[in-house]
């Protein structure tokens, strides 16, 4: 083996611009993840991606828990609340004694022939409905 | 501690009945009432179907308001009505305006109401409040036929 194959020794300023060129790849490592790291966080995606349904029933529980605590204490609230007067029931003769109703004050205030027996009929009616709810009251 | 129990519901039970027979009879006495009413032709007839109906009237309100309100505004727009049968307005005026002042809600028995309340005026010869009477039932009427289109 003869000595030309050999690279010369290096000079002082080679090995400065190696030192330096060393210190910039020592310093690149503080800036990425590691290799182990990265790893990791490839086998984290990927078994999320494979298991979509297990991670939003994983995450689902602490939603529904911090949702549900002001949706029950309204509710709570809400029932302990009086909220006024009950709400006149609702009835089907309702709706027939306002349009006779229409009716009549449309004749009265037109000068037409008065329906009076017409809304007496459904008042009655109403009347009937409202007794009678009055039992279902019980 | 089973006895106490069984004590506290049976009285619970016995308040429920007891409430429920009164409400039973409030009802029996509206619809009795009006039944008379129905039947009523003579003078004499018309007045007592009056008190009977005057009579329920004046009973304390046994069940919910949302039903036994109604139930008081219709029990004075009909003695109202039975006074002008009686050609009694000044008394049919102060039933209707009784029955006004039960609910100032705008209901269907207040639009009846106030037609009451326009016709005794009307034959106490005040034409122009029995037009505001008759203008404010339309009003009413207007109003629950447009929220009833709204909401059928």
């Amino acid at each position: 083996m003869s000595d030309e194959l050999l690279d010369p020794p290096l000079t002082p300023a080679e090995q400065a611009e190696l030192a330096e060129l060393e210190a910039l790849l020592e310093a690149k490592n503080h800036f990425e993840l590691s290799a182990g790291a990265r790893k990791q966080g490839l086998a984290d995606l990927l078994g999320q991606l494979e298991r979509p349904k297990v991670r939003k029933l994983s995450r689902r529980p602490s939603a529904v828990v911090w949702w549900s605590l002001p949706l029950a204490a309204a509710v709570i609230l809400a029932w302990l609340v009086p909220l006024g007067p009950e709400r006149a029931p609702v009835s089907p003769r309702a709706s027939a004694l306002m349009e006779a109703q229409n009716a009549h004050l449309t004749a009265r205030l037109t000068g037409a022939p008065l329906p009076r027996e017409e809304l007496d009929r459904v008042q009655a009616e109403y009347r009937h409905d409202l007794l009678a709810s009055l039992e279902a009251d019980r | 501690m089973k006895t106490t129990l069984l004590l506290l519901s049976m009285l619970f039970g016995l308040c429920a009945c007891s409430r429920a027979s009164e409400r039973r009879a409030y009802a029996e006495q509206i619809a009795e009432a009006h039944a008379a009413a129905d039947r009523a032709s003579s003078a004499e007839e018309l007045r007592a179907a009056g008190h009977g109906l005057e009579r329920a009237f004046e009973q304390e309100p046994q069940g919910k308001t949302a039903t036994t309100l109604p139930l008081r505004q219709d029990l004075a727009d009909r003695i109202a009505r039975l006074h002008l049968r009686l050609d009694e307005p000044a008394e049919a005026l102060t039933w209707a305006r009784r029955g006004l002042a039960e609910n100032g809600d705008p209901t269907v028995l207040r639009g009846g109401l106030l037609i009451t309340e326009a016709d005794a005026l009307e034959a106490l010869g005040q034409r122009d409040e029995a037009r505001t009477a008759l203008m404010a039932a339309l009003e009413i009427n207007q109003t629950l036929l447009n929220v009833e289109l709204e909401n059928p």
